[in-house]
């Protein structure tokens, strides 16, 4: 089984010059290149029903989206898959309709997502009408690298980290937009709507910017990137209630379903493998990674009435399930090296 | 309901990142593996909880004890969300302080009732009347380590009401608590004597001020094209403060003044007839005029000026000299300035301008005179926060250097 549509580095050239190609040089507006107006074509669908709350987060969501589209020459949207990138690019549909958007989705496939991630990626990119750019580290993979024999801090660097930098690198891209939120993580607490990396994508979190309001310093030298998150002051429940509210369709790996897992410690871990021994547990996944370091959660929640009174409850924060954020710091260490 | 944005700031050690712990684990707000850490780093030092762990993240900050960037947490609090920067307080992490409290519309201003007000209180006290707050909750903190005392308590209490009627903050609430004990925070506890509301109280009943006026000026953001078998269709992303902008209404196009019509509203995914600022804005005029990221839609046609005097909070690493040649982010638009004049900077502890200077020291307040290659359109930030404000980057490091306003301070309106 393989969907993976990976894209030569041709297309993406091909890419870049369909963009520059309807550069519009005078204002630096960019003329999208396409014969009409996307709302009939695409498949969006969403509700009227948001809170203050929603309405206000939706609303600053939109404007820093903007301001990627409109301070920038090559943005790119970074597509996880799971439910913040999936209310990340519903954002950034509204943030252009009724006109299609005009940046790509970037995903770094490490070989280890999930088969239902890969497909229900395809989809959506298409009917939202993104171009989509999957990125992998062809290297690394045929190496044979895994986070048992290698470690999880650098099969992690190998398989994202590089993957990213170098697909950054490749695309040009000077802005990336991604839907990490403050409150995940006591580093990303710290991390500026706009952050600044450097010409290695490294950020320097002793040295970030001032960000006065909402007026940005996005001037940028050779090299240099921006990292931009709307999703900044979104909460886990906002997420959820975000996606309730707008009917965004998720993968379904985050409802509970019987599926195969083995147990490691504490953690239910998925089995992917036909062959390996499993048992049949009802789970379902607070976050999604790679299958080896996502561990599952028993659950029965398995609408989205169920999971948000399953937040509400969870005693956990959300980042306890990935095996990865483990060890006090180690989400500031991969940043700095260029980590999302 | 809205949600409140608040900053909390203070000097060193008068208890921020502490009282964040104490509102943190006392509203519920914390998960089970949060509380364990608490209270392992707390079992290491000596104490039940340590509450103020919470707040520190970077490893440099773990190292050296100290908050050097704003964090920014999430709390409900009785249904109602606090988005709460956390701002470092030592002098020469303004900058970070800065940031945190411009996206705030009122702030949480901490005072050690042993120590009192000191330097670092006027100059966080005076960013904030910078930025607009009309709200400021001065919370004198530590009341256990002044045995709960009254009168100490009233005198400190004297100190903020002054400071904050000079400084012109509209609501402004003051009140003793203890986060290390967590009186008067979410519960009365050993300040029996007090009167007044909770901590919690006084946050749960904060509200924004309500921009109901119409929005003067309007800043386009973004321009989208789209062109359609031989028709150009043009979008623009609005900024703008203020009550709505609607279908139909007559608008005056940048500096030329301009007459255009708005012919289509989109916001929110979906096409409208009327839209207000806490919304986002995509508008379609009824004639295809060429307008670009940073012009100005203004309701009457404005006053153009080439020479702006901000209030400026200087964020730079190095001082800003007369002379220098900046530029400016006013609005989306960026425009080539020069620093002329000599610049008064505020004296914080007496709270006025000193005698002019040839040069604003780092981290420091003060009244700058720029001469602009561009007209802009400029009203005070308190009438417009989208025209009024403004960012000077050095155009050789890109690093941004200060942070201004267009506005009187209304306390610092004397000279020394
Ligand atoms: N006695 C007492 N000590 C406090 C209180 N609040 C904070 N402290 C102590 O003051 C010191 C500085 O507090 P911290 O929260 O780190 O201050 P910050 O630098 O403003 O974040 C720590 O030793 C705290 O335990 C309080 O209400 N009473």
């Amino acid at each position: 089984m393989n969907h993976r549509l990976d894209i030569t580095k041709k297309n993406i050239l091909h890419y870049r010059y369909a963009r520059f190609g309807y550069k519009n040089g005078k204002n630096g507006s960019f003329i999208l290149p396409k014969q009409s107006l996307y709302k009939d074509d695409l498949k969006l669908n969403w509700g009227q029903t948001m809170n203050a709350r929603l309405q206000e987060l939706e609303t600053e969501a939109i404007l820093l989206i903007r301001e990627t589209y409109a301070a920038f020459k090559t943005p790119v949207v970074l597509y996880s898959v799971g439910k913040d990138s999936s209310v990340l690019i519903h954002l950034v549909s509204k943030a252009f309709y009724p006109m299609k958007p005009p940046m790509p989705l970037l995903h770094i496939d490490t070989g280890f997502k999930f088969p239902e991630m890969i497909e229900f990626r395809d989809r959506r990119a298409a009917e939202l009408g993104f171009d989509l750019v999957v990125r992998r580290n062809e290297a690394a993979i045929a190496a044979g690298t895994n986070p048992h024999d290698h470690g999880i801090g650098s099969c992690c660097g190998a398989l994202k980290t590089e993957a990213l930098l170098s697909a950054l690198e490749e695309g040009g891209y000077d802005v990336a937009l991604g839907g990490a939120r403050r409150d995940e993580e006591a580093s990303r607490a710290k991390e500026r709507f706009f952050s600044h990396r450097d010409s290695f994508g490294g950020w320097e979190p002793r040295q970030q910017r001032p960000e006065p309001w909402f007026h940005f310093n996005t001037l940028l030298d050779d090299g240099e990137s921006m990292r931009a998150f709307p999703l900044s002051n979104w909460t886990e429940q906002d997420i959820w209630d975000y996606i309730q509210a707008e009917s965004i369709e998720l993968v379904d790996l985050y409802f509970a379903r019987p599926r195969p897992v083995k147990r490691q410690g504490e953690q239910l871990i998925p089995v992917i493998n036909a062959d390996e021994a499993s048992e049949d547990v009802s789970i379902r996944y607070r976050t999604l990674g790679c299958y080896h370091c996502t561990a599952a959660q028993a659950s029965s929640a398995d609408t989205l009435e169920a999971i948000i009174t399953e937040t509400a409850q969870a005693q956990l924060s959300e980042r306890s399930s990935r095996l990865i954020d483990h060890g006090v710091s180690s989400m500031e260490d991969k940043k700095r090296e260029g980590y999302f | 309901m809205s949600i409140l944005r608040l900053a909390i700031a203070g000097s060193v050690d008068d208890g921020k990142s502490t009282l964040l712990g104490r509102l943190l684990h006392d509203t519920g707000s914390l998960r089970t593996d949060q509380v364990a850490k608490m209270t392992r780093i707390g079992a290491d030092k000596g104490m039940a909880l340590d509450l103020a762990s919470v707040a520190d993240g970077l490893k440099a900050e773990q190292e050296q004890g100290i908050t050097i960037d704003v964090a920014y947490r999430y709390l409900n609090l009785r249904g109602r969300r606090l988005i709460l920067a956390d701002t470092p307080g030592h002098e020469q992490y303004t900058r970070n302080m800065f940031t945190g409290a411009s996206t705030a519309w009122g702030s949480l201003l901490l005072v050690d009732a042993k120590r009192g007000l000191r330097e670092q209180t006027r100059r966080h006290a005076s960013i904030a009347a910078l930025l607009g707050h009309d709200t400021v909750v001065f919370c004198v903190n530590k009341m256990d380590a002044v045995d709960n005392d009254p009168a100490r308590y009233q005198a400190l209490a004297d100190e903020c009401q002054a400071l904050g009627e000079r400084l012109g903050f509209k609501h402004l609430h003051i009140l003793p608590i203890s986060a290390l004990t967590g009186d008067n925070v979410v519960t009365r506890g050993a300040l029996t004597w007090w009167e007044g509301d909770t901590l919690l109280d006084v946050l749960t009943a904060l509200e924004p001020a309500a921009r109901a006026q119409p929005a003067q000026v309007a800043s386009v953001q973004a321009v989208m094209i789209e062109q359609s078998e031989g028709q150009t269709r043009r979008l623009l992303a609005l900024r703008f403060a203020g009550g709505p902008i609607a279908v139909g209404d007559r608008l005056f196009a940048g500096v030329h003044a301009r007459p255009v019509t708005i012919k289509a509203i989109y916001s929110g995914g979906a096409s409208v007839t009327s839209v207000a600022s806490n919304r986002d804005a995509l508008v379609e005029l009824d004639e295809e005029i060429d307008l670009t990221r940073g012009d100005w839609l203004q309701r009457e046609p404005q006053t153009w000026t080439k020479t702006l005097s901000p209030v400026v909070c200087w964020l730079g690493e190095r001082p800003g000299r007369v002379g220098e040649k900046v530029v400016l982010r006013h609005g989306d638009r960026w425009v080539k300035a020069q620093i002329t004049d000599a610049s008064q900077p505020v004296d914080l502890a007496e709270l006025c301008y000193h005698s002019t200077q040839q040069s604003l020291e780092s981290n420091s307040i003060g009244r700058i005179h720029l001469r602009l290659a561009q007209p802009v359109p400029a009203a005070s930030f308190a009438d417009d926060p989208v025209s009024g404000a403004m960012v000077l980057v050095d155009p050789a490091t890109r690093q941004t250097l200060a942070a201004g306003v267009i506005a009187p301070i209304p306390g610092l309106e004397t000279t020394a």
